[in-house]
């Protein structure tokens, strides 16, 4: 029996927060570990080992690029796919994030079921 | 309150009113002899004295003829004084705009010495007009950086006529005295006097303008993300819920949810749509242009938007045209999907839309046409408003902003282009816009002037590989942004000896001559090159304006070398025969295998 993918939201905002996690769990399936902030995020992914990190761009102290440049600068966490989540909007700052090196860039509003989908979708897992 | 002195013109004016009070005296007393002589010869004439008589006769035709000399001498002498207190006037008139003006004004000389230099050159600078005067401008206002591009593309303009700020408004960082650098925008023009050249420049410092424009920015940013947020919790939440799975919801409340659910992607595309306006009209967006092929933009535009076309029942018919252009892709396709929507959202089930481009002239013509309801002639240049529908019901009916034609207009507008529609109510619209071909290699854009890498400059040497040799700074963009679109920086030597300095450092992967004369700067550069072992079979590139001889080629040829012809070649053959050899080159092992490569002549 194939193991449940576990997924690692890390955004400030609750209420968003609760949605993507709700939306994750109930639509794909899949086991949600939450974090409100980069610190606490570079923690519980070098403790809890996601599958896969959901990462909110503007956030205080640390925002999603310094973030994910952290993740990238450390052995235990640098393995595990990111992608983006902003309500930036523009071409020019979804190319900009997309050449960090993260698996993909997500705008924000977005619908539950189409979040799901193209998480699924973009780490390469059968939904 | 404004004062100028004019104490010299008040003396000039009291000295011409004596002189002419003088004149006047003079004139009369003459004129009042030449009377009384003119009556004594009537009573002499009679007397046997006819001697005494032609004497007084010319006595007194002499003093009329004084007299008359003297008023016209009078006359010259008062309108010469009139002009001359007119031009002081106009001089002084000229000053006191130019000392009160709120731009900085500074003139100069074809050496690049200040001329003129106005009280707020003195604020915005620091400087006082007697320090500024005599000075070097590119030593007073230019920061250290960019003084030796500065000072070469002053000697290219010298002798040229042709560069990059004159006649234009650019804006560039200037220095005060106190070492601070500031933004400012400048407006240079050149003035041909039968004296010498002077070149005359606006300057205004921008520094408060840029900042309004940053809080602007920030603001737009703050009130995007602040929109965004409490949207994404509402539409996350709404979605959850419609969606069931949080559990089935009665029909009634399933309704009401979906009607939550459109309105909240409705407020969702107006925000999107008021910044992206808002910011594509003020110039915030850099149309990101490069070269894209037609085809690959119309047939993603119908497929991004087949699914919204099924559900209406609507076919797409597509009709690429295989050419290139100049443009941002991401722009274009959102022009061809906005239009396309507004078609589908306009057709009754059945119907067929279609997507055609063709060349025309000098551009390419777009079409998007429908058989819908069309538009009212009325309406067909309001459409392109901000909020404008040809029904005010459309927003909520249909789903739209009102703001997506405005966009596509400034979208299409910042290319260059033009858009408009055909309609006849009842029957359908055609909306149309146009896009400008590239026409040339020089046709292309420029890169902003940083990107170019004056050999002076030592962070060059950490690199850049290609060395283009151009006097012309312009063209030399137009090559800079060919290679960087593909990640490669060059050098850029304006003469032959600085391209020749340049490799005495470090050898160039590439060499790129434009060749203009038969004493162009490249021959001795190559003949240069052919004498250094490790150098003589360097690729080269050459760009000449007219076609060259056998035995002028033979002379530029070191390695595979390719030669091009100005106005022969599309910038598309010339980046993809470039970048091909560029290709060859890295297939081939890099620096210092150049012979090994196949040689590729082209004429």
């Amino acid at each position: 029996m194939a193991t449940t993918k576990r997924i690692l939201v890390i955004d400030d905002e609750d209420d968003i927060r609760e949605v993507v996690q709700v939306s994750l769990e109930m639509i794909g399936g899949y086991e949600v570990l939450t974090a409100d902030s980069g610190d606490k995020g570079l923690l519980k992914a070098e403790t809890e080992q996601p599958d896969a990190i959901l990462l909110d761009v503007m956030m205080p102290d640390m925002d999603g690029p310094t973030t994910f440049q952290a993740l990238q600068a450390n052995q235990m966490t640098r393995h595990i796919p990111v992608i983006l989540l902003t309500a930036k909007v523009q071409a020019a700052d979804r190319r900009q994030f997309a050449d960090l090196g993260v698996k993909a860039v997500l705008t924000k509003p977005f619908d539950p079921m189409r979040l799901t989908n193209q998480v699924t979708e973009t780490l390469g897992w059968v939904s | 309150m404004l004062e100028f002195s004019n104490k010299p013109s008040t003396a000039n004016s009291m000295l011409s009113r004596y002189y002419l009070w003088a004149f006047l005296m003079v004139s009369v007393l003459l004129s009042a002899c030449g009377v009384v002589q003119g009556v004594d010869i009537g009573t002499l004439w009679a007397s046997t004295d006819r001697i005494d008589g032609a004497i007084k006769l010319l006595t007194a035709g002499v003093s009329l003829g004084a007299a008359v000399l003297l008023i016209q001498l009078r006359n010259q002498i008062t309108e010469r004084k009139q002009a001359e207190e007119s031009l002081q006037k106009n001089q002084d008139h000229t000053r006191l705009i130019i000392d009160t003006a709120h731009d900085a004004f500074i003139a100069m000389d074809t050496a690049g010495q200040i001329t003129d230099w106005n009280p707020q050159a003195e604020v915005i600078f620091g400087w006082s007009r007697e320090e500024a005067l005599g000075r070097s401008v590119a030593d007073t206002i230019i920061p250290q950086h960019s003084r030796a591009t500065h000072k070469r593309g002053f000697q290219h303009f010298l002798t040229t006529s042709v560069g990059p700020v004159v006649n234009k408004r650019v804006e560039i960082t200037a220095l005060h005295r106190d070492g601070r650098e500031f933004p400012v925008e400048l407006s240079l023009s050149l003035l041909r006097l039968g004296g010498g050249d002077t070149l005359n420049v606006f300057i205004r410092d921008i520094t408060e303008r840029r900042a309004v424009e940053r809080m602007k920015d920030e603001f737009v940013s703050m009130v995007s993300h602040e929109l965004r947020t409490p949207l994404t919790s509402i539409r996350g939440a709404l979605g959850l819920l419609a969606c069931g799975m949080l559990g089935p919801l009665p029909k009634k409340g399933q309704h009401i949810l979906d009607i939550a659910v459109t309105n909240t992607d409705r407020l969702i595309r107006l925000i999107n749509d008021v910044l992206d306006l808002e910011r594509v009209t003020s110039g915030k967006i850099t149309m990101q242009k490069q070269r894209c092929n037609i085809v690959d933009l119309m047939t993603q535009a119908a497929e991004v938007m087949q699914a919204m076309a099924e559900k209406a029942g609507v076919s797409l018919s597509v009709s690429p045209l295989s050419t290139s252009l100049w443009a941002d892709p991401d722009r274009i396709l959102q022009t061809l999907t906005n239009l396309l929507s507004n078609a589908i959202k306009f057709s009754s089930s059945g119907a067929t839309i279609w997507l055609t481009a063709a060349c025309q002239g000098e551009e390419v013509v777009f079409q998007v046409k429908d058989h819908g309801r069309g538009i009212p002639p009325d309406k067909l240049e309001s459409i392109f408003e901000r909020f404008q529908q040809v029904d005010v019901s459309d927003c909520r009916e249909k789903g739209g902003t009102g703001l997506g034609l405005a966009i596509c207009r400034s979208i299409v507008q910042q290319h260059g282009g033009r858009i408009w529609a055909e309609s006849v109510p009842g029957q359908g619209s055609t909306f149309f816009f146009t896009l400008p071909l590239p026409r040339e290699t020089a046709a292309l854009p420029a890169e902003p002037q940083d990107k170019i890498v004056p050999v002076s400059d030592d962070s060059s040497l950490k690199i850049d590989r290609v060395l283009v040799v151009e006097d012309d700074l312009d063209l030399a963009r137009v090559f800079a942004t060919t290679f960087q679109r593909h990640g490669i920086e060059i050098v850029h030597a304006p003469t032959g000896q600085e391209a020749i300095q340049f490799c005495q450092q470090q050898a160039p992967d590439l060499l790129m001559l434009d060749v203009t004369s038969p004493d162009s700067d490249g021959f001795p550069v190559v003949a240069w090159l052919r004498r250094r072992d490790h150098l003589r079979q360097l690729p080269v590139v050459v760009c000449a304006d007219r076609s060259l001889d056998s035995s002028e080629q033979e002379r530029l040829r070191l390695g595979p070398t390719l030669f091009f012809t100005k106005g022969r070649t599309t910038p598309e053959e010339f980046e993809q025969r470039v970048i091909g050899l560029l290709d060859q080159i890295v297939r081939n092992g890099g620096e210092g295998s150049y012979g090994n490569y196949q040689t590729h002549t082209s004429h």
